[in-house]
C-alpha cells in the first residue's frame, strides 16, 4: 500500500485484496469548515496543545526573501511572519 | 502597506499597495502573525508566466499568506457586532465563495459550487501589514491562544484536525502519521490528545 497520498497523486488499489479482504475503510479529508476551525481552536486551548512549538522560526516581512529560500530547502520546522 | 508577492521562479518582492479600506461587509485586521506553508513553495517556485493558483485564477500581483491571523481594526457597513468588533482578535477562513450554496452555508467556502477565492493565493493574503477580508471568514481566535497559534490553526493543525475527527479518533485506537512536517508533528500532538482524553 502506498504510505503517501497527499495531493495530485494518483493510487492503484487491488480492490479484492487491499479492500475488501481487509474490511478497510478509507477516509479522505481536506481542509476544515468554519464551524471546525472554531472547534479545533478551543480543542487546542481546552487540552493545552503546544502548537506554539512547532515553530521554527520568526521573521519580519522584510526578511521574506530569506525566509522563503530557507524554507525551500526543507530543512526546517514551521516559519512565521510576525508584524 | 507592504506586501509580500510572489514572482516566480523563486523570487519574491515587498510591494508597496494602499492601505485596504473595508466595503460593506468587510473588515480589516492589523495582521500580527501570518504563518508560512508548504503549500505556498507551488505558487513560489511556479515558473514566471505560469502562476499557481487555486480556486479562481489569481489576476495582477497577488500578496501572499494563507495562514493570517491578526486584529480587527476597521470594520465596513452592515457588520454586527457579534460577526466582529473593533480590537477583536481574529482568525481567518481564508476562503469566500457564493455565500448560498449548501457548502458556503455550512462553511465549506472552499468547495463553492461557484468558484472561491482563497486569501493569501488567489486573493491577497496575510504576509502584509494589513488584510482585508469578509467578516464571515473571521473565526475568533480565543484569549488562551498565541496569534502564531492562530495562524497554525488557520492552515496546517485545523487540516490535521479535521482530518482527526472525520476518524472519530479514541485512546481505542492505533494510529500510524506518516511524514512529521508540520501537518504531521500537528496530528500527533492533537492524536495523543484525542487518544488520552481530559
Amino acid at each position: 500500500m502506498p504510505s503517501r497520498w497527499g495531493e495530485g497523486d494518483k493510487v492503484t488499489l487491488d480492490v479484492s485484496n487491499d479492500m475488501l479482504r481487509r474490511q478497510l475503510t478509507l477516509i479522505a479529508s481536506w481542509t476544515f469548515s468554519t464551524v471546525g476551525q472554531a472547534e479545533c481552536a478551543r480543542f487546542v486551548v481546552d487540552r493545552k496543545i503546544d502548537v506554539d512549538s512547532l515553530f521554527t522560526h520568526r521573521w519580519k516581512l522584510d526578511q521574506a526573501a530569506e525566509a522563503y529560500r530557507l524554507f525551500a530547502t526543507h530543512t526546517t520546522g514551521k516559519g512565521v511572519f510576525v508584524m | 502597506m507592504r506586501g509580500v508577492v510572489f514572482q516566480g521562479d523563486c523570487e519574491l518582492a515587498l510591494v508597496d499597495f494602499p492601505d485596504p479600506a473595508p466595503g460593506p461587509g468587510e473588515v480589516v485586521l492589523a495582521m500580527k502573525a501570518s504563518g508560512m506553508c508548504g503549500s505556498d513553495l507551488h505558487a513560489y517556485r511556479a515558473p514566471k508566466g505560469r502562476r499557481f493558483s487555486i480556486g479562481r485564477a489569481a489576476e495582477g500581483p497577488v500578496i501572499a499568506g494563507h495562514e493570517p491571523c491578526g486584529i480587527v481594526v476597521a470594520v465596513g457597513s452592515g457588520v454586527g457586532e457579534r460577526e466582529a468588533r473593533l480590537g477583536q482578535r481574529a482568525m481567518c477562513h481564508h476562503y469566500k465563495g457564493c455565500g448560498v450554496c449548501g457548502h458556503c452555508r455550512t462553511g465549506w467556502s472552499q468547495l463553492c459550487e461557484e468558484g472561491f477565492i482563497a486569501y493569501g493565493i488567489s486573493g491577497h493574503g496575510g504576509h502584509a501589514d494589513y488584510l482585508k477580508v469578509p467578516a464571515s471568514t473571521l473565526v475568533p481566535l480565543p484569549d488562551e491562544l498565541s496569534f502564531e497559534t492562530g495562524a497554525a490553526i488557520s492552515c496546517g493543525t485545523g487540516t490535521a484536525f479535521g482530518a482527526l475527527r472525520r476518524m472519530n479518533l479514541s485512546g481505542r485506537d492505533t494510529i500510524a502519521i506518516f511524514g512529521q512536517g508540520p501537518v504531521g508533528l500537528s496530528a500527533t500532538q492533537l492524536a495523543v490528545a484525542m487518544g488520552r482524553g481530559r
